[in-house]
């Protein structure tokens, strides 16, 4: 166990670094002056002298990340240059916002594309399978904000049953929350449930060819059983892989979709930095994202691990 | 006299052929054969030859499309799946490959245990567990390897195992299908004489499916020779051995490799393969690779006659056998 938690580490600390050299140097590439974008277009040459002696923008790159990461290593990512806000405390409170998205998002994907996964195998080459498929490449194939848009028009302009975007803390009023999350849930889980349903009929197909599938059945065990507890958990390995590459992809989704459903989000966030050249946010938004997708894979990893006992 | 617990008569298996409008392969084609209760019946012949499917077609993992299966006086054969389900422990099967007919994920006591809980078996959780050890101990594995799974097990315990769970729901007929083929020779030993030791105890009915003269001879006590989904021949294992009457158990038998010199048979080869199942010869399935095939024999399917008391053989050219017994006996 020890050892396992070094290797850990030894993983993770230099891949961090990593990625928040990437995260800055990324940033320091983008065109614009961030001194121009704290003290505005008016200022005179020496106010404008005054702002980057501030900013450390005269110093060399690596002084300029060395500082940064100095400061990001104590919680300090900088302050919007826009509202002067600490950064920190703004990916604090947009980082819930995604997360939920993401969970959500996650498990209505489980939800939908495993069992579907499944009654396709079962049902193969039959109108089940065949409208399953249908559905799923029509979900792999749309854009996410496409999708949004069309579920907005369905749900929120034609039914009337969501408002179309919008956020609400879960605080304030739980059931308004709910119907905000819902289309953007949807929205951004259908992909991924389609690649959770084609994942789960290929590996389904293949474990219940497996030998140990004829034991069950030769045991006296019903269908359904032999499906659900000899099929299934074998079958589930690969699935959790491509779950836990997939979440990366739903980040990326995240920041369309929220963008879509005016959600106060990381992936908000990070555009809204870009059209305002608010760099200290766009690195913040950014290293967070990044770490999260680190993260999500190391999880993976572990619950790979403890699915399938013959990795240990 | 005592009833048969395995009876077949005039079992047919077809598979359909993959290809479009292609013919069915006949993998088993009107199998009769009676086994006796604690008799160990060898099956065997080459690959091809259909041994297992009449192993899978018995247990109903595959269904027979013609002929009737019955087990213990139940008519097994024509069961519909519901009822089927409930009957399964009647017959249970030993697989050929002990590391993948073991599901991966279930340690080795779900394994064996799971087989009690669906047909009722063995009382409440506390009194499944004890049995669960008991089988472990009756095949010779120590009762902490309940806990641990398939892969940390060598081949030779996984097919313990594998035996154990066939044996926990106390079936009136084992099918053993190549069991031991799998296994290193070393452990092949160890397993044969751990099943025959169970059969002596627990008074087992076997069909024991094998390609392995050897193996069979050792531990069967009649022997059913299949060629190409039909049975050629059928005798007592003593018999068979000493006396074969077929053309093709003759050669079968002369393939056994030996150390002795003085014992050495002659080496009958034959030539060519086994033909395709799923267009057999027109007369006698073996016509194309007998060595005494005469014309006759392009013309129709010997039946499977009683030549001997106990001893049954499908062969046109029956005279052939009996001129070279009375030599035997002569000599």
């Amino acid at each position: 166990m020890l050892g396992r938690v070094r290797g850990f580490l030894f993983q993770i600390v230099p891949l961090l670094f990593f990625v928040s050299l990437i995260a800055f140097i990324l940033t320091d590439l983008l065109p614009g002056d961030a001194a121009i974008e704290k003290v505005g277009l008016e200022a005179t040459q020496q106010q404008l002298e005054a702002a980057r002696e501030e900013l450390g923008l005269n110093d060399p790159m690596p002084v300029r990340y060395f500082t940064w990461l100095t400061n990001a290593l104590q919680g300090d990512l900088g302050k919007s240059l826009r509202s002067g806000e600490p950064v920190t405390e703004v990916l604090l409170r947009r980082i819930s916002v995604t997360v939920e998205l993401a969970v959500l998002g996650t498990a209505f994907a489980v939800l939908l594309g495993v069992p579907a996964g499944i009654l396709s195998a079962r049902f193969r080459a039959g109108w089940i399978d065949a409208v399953i498929n249908f559905l799923a490449l029509s979900g792999m194939a749309i854009p996410y904000f496409w999708l949004g848009l069309l579920l907005i028009m369905l749900f929120s302009l034609g039914l009337h049953w969501v408002p179309p975007s919008g956020y609400v803390s879960f605080t304030e009023d739980p059931l308004q929350h709910l119907r905000l999350m819902a289309l953007p849930t949807m929205t951004i889980a259908v992909a991924f449930a389609a690649t959770m349903m084609r994942q789960t009929r290929a590996s389904m197909l293949e474990v219940m060819t497996a030998d140990y599938i004829r034991t069950a059945r030769a045991k006296g065990l019903s269908e359904r059983k032999v499906v659900l507890k000899h099929g299934l958990r074998n079958a589930l390995v690969p699935v959790i892989t491509v779950m836990g590459l997939q979440l990366g992809t739903l980040l990326g989704g995240a920041i369309i979709t929220e963008t879509v459903f005016a959600l106060p989000g990381l992936g908000r966030m990070m555009v809204d930095g870009i059209f305002r050249r608010d760099f200290p946010i766009i690195q913040g938004a950014l290293l967070a994202t990044v770490i999260g997708v680190v993260l999500t894979n190391l999880a993976t990893d572990a619950l790979y691990r403890f699915v399938n006992p013959r990795i240990n | 006299m005592t009833e048969p617990l395995l009876r077949l008569s005039n079992v047919t298996k077809w598979f359909p052929s993959r290809q479009q409008g292609g013919k069915p392969v006949q993998a088993v084609s009107d199998v009769s054969l009676e086994v006796m209760p604690g008799e160990v019946v060898g099956l065997v012949g080459e690959s091809g030859s259909g041994k297992s499917t009449i192993g899978q077609t018995i247990t109903r993992l595959h269904d027979p499309d013609s002929g009737e299966i019955s087990i213990a006086g139940i008519d097994f054969g024509g069961m519909y799946q519901r009822e089927l389900r409930k009957h399964r422990r009647v017959v249970q099967m030993i697989f050929q490959d002990p590391s993948s007919s073991l599901n991966p994920r279930m340690r080795v006591g779900d394994i064996i245990e799971e087989g009690l809980g669906i047909h009722g078996l063995g009382g409440d959780a506390k009194a499944r567990k004890q049995r669960v050890n008991e089988l472990l101990e009756l095949i010779g594995l120590p009762a902490d390897f309940a806990r641990r799974f398939p892969h940390q097990l060598s081949g030779g315990q996984r097919q313990r195992v594998g035996i154990a769970r066939a044996l926990a729901v106390e079936p009136s007929l084992l099918i053993a299908d190549e069991a031991v083929s799998a296994l290193d020779v070393s452990i092949q030993a160890q397993v044969i004489s751990l099943l025959e030791s169970l059969q002596k105890k627990l008074n087992l009915t076997m069909l024991f499916i094998s390609h392995d003269m050897s193996v069979v001879e050792y531990i069967s006590d009649r022997v059913a020779v299949l060629y190409l989904g039909r049975l050629v021949e059928v005798a007592k294992a003593s018999e068979i051995f000493r006396r074969p009457l077929h053309p093709y158990t003759e050669a079968l038998l002369s393939a056994i490799p030996t150390t002795n010199v003085k014992t050495r048979r002659k080496r009958i080869l034959l030539e060519g393969d086994i033909p395709n199942p799923s267009d057999p010869p027109k007369g006698c399935v073996f016509s194309t690779r007998c060595p005494h095939v005469a014309e006759q024999c392009k013309s129709a399917m010997p039946p499977l006659v009683e030549v001997e008391p106990g001893r049954f053989s499908a062969c046109m050219r029956q005279e052939l056998f009996e001129e070279k017994s009375k030599k035997a006996e002569e000599a």
